[in-house]
């Protein structure tokens, strides 16, 4: 089954490499509608153990460029699962608080603890991507972000969080083409703003951001994946894929703690069951 | 003049090298509280500059043995810094938010912003005395980000005796306005006195950084070992001193630079009234 293309740890990314428009011979948008139909299910299923086993925790990071389509994915792939156990965070421009921190200190405050699923619409990657482009904070601070990101990470997969970063890879003629329909259609001139044509500008800059940071921060406990975006469709359905996949391995370790901590709860019970038992028959038979 | 002992990167620490009895030959008690009264005015004043400049925050980690005097530090070293611009965090067992998260969760949620001192009384090295092996390095990263985003990181070992740490608790017990402090658990951890100068003996060899570095404070006599934290404490801050006054000048300047602007702008209406008048 084709999943995304995960970025293998200290391998060097060219994205003009990943083909957009990318989908595979056995998918097709009635196919991939039911099979996604199956994934929500399923993920929907793997979250709730996730939550009970509590013991893992779940971040997914998803990044890419503007109309790519990050909003859409959550909506579309996520949409089975529990709210109560999902948190989805956005990380707009910095308050002067979080400015007066180091870069991850608003980031870590976030992160999803056991059984939660936390996705970051846009992340912490930001601090090496618009930050980088617009020369925010001089290239030796940006530089050695990546280290600390992967020491981050490091920390939060010890830590027993599973992380997937997911890279909603567009091309640059398919991102016109949604920006002008944004334009057009009136229900949608809402999401329209002049940035993202001024952002446009900067698209090569961002590729090249966005392949330092694929490059230098996909790690075997952080791995990077790469999306081709362009159908929407397929994007969900790669998504929803790769996820499940990624989940589907703990389903055993997770039913078997909640199985292990049954019988523990039902022993404590036959315990004070039996105490119970003979507080009666004492008291019955002191009377 | 006699600092803290520095433990310099990748050295190996043992304890029973250190004398918690030391006590440079020039100082004596009475001479100690002029200076920590001379040393805690200056450190009012570096804070002062520290939290205007708004660039640099300062972290002071203080760890020790129970009784070794980390409350007592606190109160007679920090004695003049302006608690506005001074936290003090102590952290207890993590409730289960807390434990639900890696170790440094809780810790980097109130690391200290630009321009503020935070201390911590116990730290994440709690985490390394009693729990794991690869933590030390994810304390090493995390300190390291810290410190790349201008955190003064200072991290104080208060080491006392077993015999000291005996006679503390026992005048605990006879003192009734100090009966408050104990607690059963001292006597019971001390049966761990070994250990636990071996797990820090680990941690100040392994988490000791140029960036981040420990200091043993031979801690027997409290008034020396509050005049070595103040020293250090002072000493590491005075070399920043001129930065932050050169920012201030620079800010001041910008500013005033700026109002007279804004005079300009607004000069312009004053000087056309007499005309429309006119």
């Amino acid at each position: 089954m084709q999943l995304a293309w995960k970025v293998e740890a200290g391998s060097n990314v060219k994205l003009r490499d990943y083909d957009p428009d990318y989908v595979d011979e056995h998918s097709d948008p009635a196919l991939a509608r039911a099979e996604l139909e199956q994934l929500g299910k399923e993920l929907g299923e793997l979250q709730e153990l996730l939550a009970a086993a509590h013991h893992h925790s779940l971040l997914v990071v998803l990044q890419g460029m503007d109309t790519s389509g990050k909003a859409d994915t959550i909506h579309q792939v996520l949409s089975r699962v529990n709210p109560q156990g999902c948190e989805v965070r956005s990380f707009k421009v910095p308050t002067s608080r979080e400015l007066d921190h180091d870069f991850l200190w608003r980031v870590h405050r976030v992160t999803p603890g056991r059984g939660v699923i936390g996705i970051f619409n846009r992340s912490h990657y930001e601090e090496v991507l618009v930050v980088r482009v617009h020369n925010m904070v001089p290239q030796e601070a940006w530089s050695r972000r990546y280290a600390a990101i992967n020491d981050f990470e490091r920390l939060l997969a010890q830590n027993d969080m599973i992380i997937l970063k997911l890279y909603l890879h567009m091309s640059y003629e398919e991102q016109e083409k949604r920006l002008l329909a944004q334009q057009k259609n009136q229900a949608d001139a809402w999401k329209v703003t002049t940035a993202d044509w001024a952002e446009r500008k900067y698209w090569d800059d961002y590729l090249q951001a966005y392949e330092e940071a694929l490059s230098r921060c996909s790690t075997d406990e952080a791995p990077w994946y790469i999306v081709p975006a362009n159908q929407r469709w397929y994007r969900n359905l790669l998504v929803a894929r790769t996820l499940v996949s990624t989940l589907r391995p703990y389903k055993d370790e997770w039913e078997a703690q909640l199985v292990e901590r049954g019988e523990r709860e039902l022993l404590l019970l036959a315990q004070l069951g039996h105490l119970e038992q003979s507080g009666n028959r004492k008291n019955k038979s002191s009377k | 003049m006699q600092l803290a002992w520095r433990v310099d990167e990748g050295s190996k620490v043992k304890l029973k090298d250190y004398d918690p009895d030391f006590v440079d030959k020039y100082t004596d008690r009475a001479l100690a509280s002029a200076e920590i009264e001379k040393l805690s005015e200056e450190l009012g004043e570096l804070q002062q500059l520290l939290a205007a400049a708004q660039h640099h925050s300062l972290l002071i980690v203080l760890q020790g043995m129970d009784t070794s005097g980390k409350d007592g530090t606190i109160r007679h070293v920090m004695a003049q810094v302006n608690p506005l611009g001074c936290e003090v965090r102590s952290f207890k067992g993590p409730t289960s938010r807390e434990q639900g998260r890696d170790f440094l969760w809780r810790i980097h949620r109130v690391v200290p912003g630009r321009g503020m001192i935070s201390i911590f009384n116990r730290s994440h090295y709690e985490d390394v005395l009693v729990v794991w092996r690869r933590r030390y390095a994810a304390i090493n990263d995390f300190e390291r980000l810290l410190s790349q985003n201008d955190t003064i990181i200072l991290k104080f070992y208060l080491h006392i005796s077993y015999e000291e740490q005996e006679k503390r608790l026992l005048a605990r017990q006879v003192d009734r306005t100090k009966a408050w402090k104990l607690s059963s658990a001292d006597w019971a951890e001390r049966k761990y006195w070994n250990d636990y100068q071996q797990a820090y003996g680990d941690a100040l060899s392994k988490c000791s950084t140029d960036e981040a570095p420990w200091y043993i404070v031979p801690a027997n006599r409290k008034w020396y070992r509050s005049l070595l934290v103040a020293r250090t404490l002072v000493s590491t801050l005075r070399p920043y001193k001129k930065e932050w006054q050169a920012k201030l000048v620079k800010r001041g300047e910008q500013e005033l630079a700026r109002i007279e602007k804004l005079q300009q702008v607004g000069d312009n209406p004053v000087e056309a009234k007499p005309l429309l008048r006119g």
